[in-house]
Formats: structure tokens, sequence, C-alpha cells
């Protein structure tokens, strides 16, 4: 209500990336990948890639190499939460 | 940008090289604490000098009393949630989930309980000023109780949404845990979209609409009339419309424009994004300093409060009785149950 998120009491969270993304970045370049799952701040998945030197970049969810980050992202945190 | 960034790409937009945008909040983590407690400090005694001053003497409160106790009282409940808020802005929500169902509850139950007797006052002056009709005599004190009743249960009914729907979670994307509203995922924008709007609508377009014509009408009936306060009237009525207006105003254009962006309505761009949520916080400031405001402009503003207040400062020892007598506010005050109830409402706020 006007006091709903993003509002008097608690700032409103979003997706973070604006438009589709790149559809690929060089492998060699990545620093670091940050996923982000859907949640009441962005409805989809979002991959940010940190390239070397360039800062960080959006990556296509949809892209094959985005759902191959997603992929590994998922094998990690399973095996996270089993332990 | 060159060619090893990226492996496809057909270079016709450049929708792909925008940078994720930035989820730094400095500006609330600094300011929030400050506003909120700047609030809380002059929010809390004005108000609580309110019920102090109206709750001893409850046998003999006139209508307006009665609804400027019960938004002091709101207004207290509010501000009593401001600490909890600070500290969201700074380190996260660091309590429970329990006491984020709570707090935020009380916050939005009061918030609208304080918007909703302002609206009352403005009817109870409308009809005893232009009609001539004292809804609320003392004969018919049940209709008192059931107004603020009706007033306590529609806030309380408001709020059950957002006591549902209330929790503390963790957002990844703002890196921190907030205590909002959370929705499953499918349907949160829709969901927000409606509460957003309802919010809107029943917390500040109707009783500003509410409001304007009670004032408008309430001045046209002042300025036939011949009475001997009318000008002082009309400045506090002004200032009483015109402050609630300045103070609620820019927020709610605000969120407009937060509700635009996120039903995707305007496009989305970081820097605008970034200002919005500034803005967010600068004019929500505003509305809190209404709750500080309002016990200056309906109950200080009044002779018999003012004189209520005297009098509870002498029997506290704070000032003596004599200085009373010499200022001749004694005499004033048991005139007072003389007086007609039109002069009341002009006395006890306008």
């Amino acid at each position: 209500m006007a006091v709903v998120q993003g509002s008097m009491t608690s700032r409103r969270g979003r997706c973070l990336c604006i438009g589709p993304g790149m559809p690929a970045v060089h492998p060699k370049r990545v620093a670091k990948v940050e996923i982000y799952g859907p949640s009441n701040s962005c409805d989809h998945i979002e991959v940010i890639v940190t390239l070397k030197g360039k800062g960080q970049k959006c990556l296509n969810n949809k892209s094959p190499q985005a759902w191959q980050m997603i992929q590994k992202f998922m094998k990690k945190s399973n095996k996270a939460q089993r332990k | 940008m060159n060619d090893s960034d990226y492996m496809e790409y057909n270079g016709s937009n450049t929708c792909c090289f925008t940078p994720p945008c930035s989820r730094t909040h400095s500006f609330d983590q600094v300011l929030m604490p400050i506003f909120h407690s700047l609030v809380f400090m002059l929010g809390l005694p004005g108000n609580c000098l309110v019920m102090a001053v109206l709750l001893p003497c409850r046998g003999s409160l006139t209508s307006t009393d009665i609804f400027l106790l019960n938004l002091a009282v709101a207004d207290v409940l509010l501000v009593l949630t401001l600490p909890f808020w600070a500290v969201q802005a700074v380190h996260g929500w660091v309590f429970s989930q329990g006491t984020c169902k709570l707090v935020g509850s009380i916050f939005n139950i009061n918030f609208y309980a304080s918007i909703f007797f302002l609206v009352c006052i403005g009817g109870d002056r409308y009809f005893s000023i232009v009609h001539a009709v004292h809804v609320y005599r003392h004969s018919r004190a049940h209709l008192m109780l059931l107004t603020c009743a009706v007033v306590w249960v529609a806030c309380f009914l408001l709020t059950l949404p957002d006591f549902y729907y209330l929790s503390a979670w963790e957002d990844d994307r703002l890196n921190r845990t907030v205590c909002s509203k959370e929705f499953s995922i499918q349907h949160a924008r829709k969901w927000r979209g409606w509460l957003d709007g309802c919010s809107q609508v029943l917390g500040f377009l109707l009783p500003l609409v509410a409001m304007l014509f009670c004032y408008t009408s309430i001045i046209i009936t002042l300025r036939r009339s011949q009475g001997f306060h009318k000008h002082r009237a009309m400045r506090l009525i002004l200032s009483v419309v015109g402050v609630f207006f300045l103070c609620w105003t820019p927020y709610h254009l605000v969120q407009l424009l937060e509700t635009l962006i996120d039903q995707e309505v305007l496009t989305r761009d970081c820097a605008r994004e970034e200002g919005v949520d500034t803005a967010l916080s600068v004019t929500s400031f505003f509305g809190y300093l209404h709750c500080c405001l309002n016990p200056l402009l309906y109950a200080f503003v009044g002779v018999k409060f003012r004189g209520k207040l005297l009098e509870l400062l002498a029997r506290t020892g704070c000032i003596s009785r004599d200085l009373l007598r010499r200022k001749g506010c004694l005499p004033a005050l048991r005139r007072d149950s003389t007086w007609s109830e039109t002069t009341d409402a002009s006395n006890s706020g306008l």
C-alpha cells in the first residue's frame, strides 16, 4: 500500500539487466559469474559476468553459454545444499 | 568495446552493451536514519503531548478533540515503527519474520488511520459549519464511538493483505534482507501493481478529494458569513489543506512513476531508476513529517486546546495557577462549556 515495497519503508529491488544482454562473451575474458534467480525483484534469471578489465556485462539468459553457466551454478548450489 | 569481448554479435543495436544497474544504496544508508530520527524526535513528543492533554478530560471532549486524540494515537504508533525502518535502511531487516509482519502492519494501519482521521475532522467541520448540523452531539456519543470504530476496522481490513504478504526475505539483487511484501514470483508484478494502485487511491486520492471538498465548502460558507475570526479561520484551513497537499503529493507522484517503471509502461533506465529511488526516499520523509505537523496544525492552534494544555501544566506544577489567572486563561476555560459547538469547531482548530 503506499507502504508497499519500493515504498515508504523498503526500497524495491529490480532486474539488474536492461535489454536482452550479450549473446556470448569470450570464455577467457570472464573473471567472475554472478547468477541471480527469479525473485520478487525480478521475474527471470539473470547472468552477470565480470570481464577482465572491462567491467560487468549482462549475458542473454537464453544463450547456450548462459545456460551452461546456470547448469554449473545449479549443480554447485545443489551440492552445497546436500552438505 | 572490441571483438574479443563477444563472439556472436550482429552489431545492429546497442542493447547488449549496457552494463547492469548498480546496486549501491549509500544515499539511503546515510540519509534515512537521519530522516527517521528527526521525525521520531519531532513527532513523538508533540503527539504524546496531545494525548496527555486530551486523555484526562475524555468525558468532556468535543468531536474534533476525539478525532484529534485518535489521530495522535495513530501518529504515535506510526512514529514508533520508524526506528525499525532506519535500521533496515542501514543493515537490512535484522529482526525476525514475526517482527516484520507486526511492525509492517502497525505502520500500515496507522498510515491509513492518520489520513482517515484527518478526513473525519474535515467532514465534522464541514457538517457543523456548512450545514450547521452537529453530527456528534453529546447525546449521540455512540455515533462518535461508531465512527472511530469504523475507521480503525477499515484500516485494519486494508492492512490484512499486507499482513498476509509481508515477509522478511533475502533479496539477492539488493544484496540484503528486506521486510516487504513477497508474492509468488509469476504474479508479483500484477499484485504489486494492484496493491500500489489501491493504496494510492484509498490512502491519498480519495482523502485529498474529500478534504478539498469539505474545506472548499467551508471557505465558501465563511466568505458569506460575518464571523469575527473569519480571516484566521481561512488562514488555518489553507494551511491544513496546503500542508497535507505539500507533504503527500510529491511522494505519491514519485510512487506513481515508480509503479509505471515497475509495470514496464516506462522504458527502463538505470539512471532514471536510481533517481526515482532517491526521490522516493526524500519524498517519503515529507510524508512522515506530516505526522509531526498534525499536532501543530490541528491541536496547538486551537484556543481551547492551548487552554487545556496550560491547565495540564499548572496541574503538574510546571507553571503556577496565578500566572494562568493573570493571563485570563482560567475564566476562558470555564466559559468553554457554554460555547456552542460551532464556535467549538472554529476554535478547536479552525
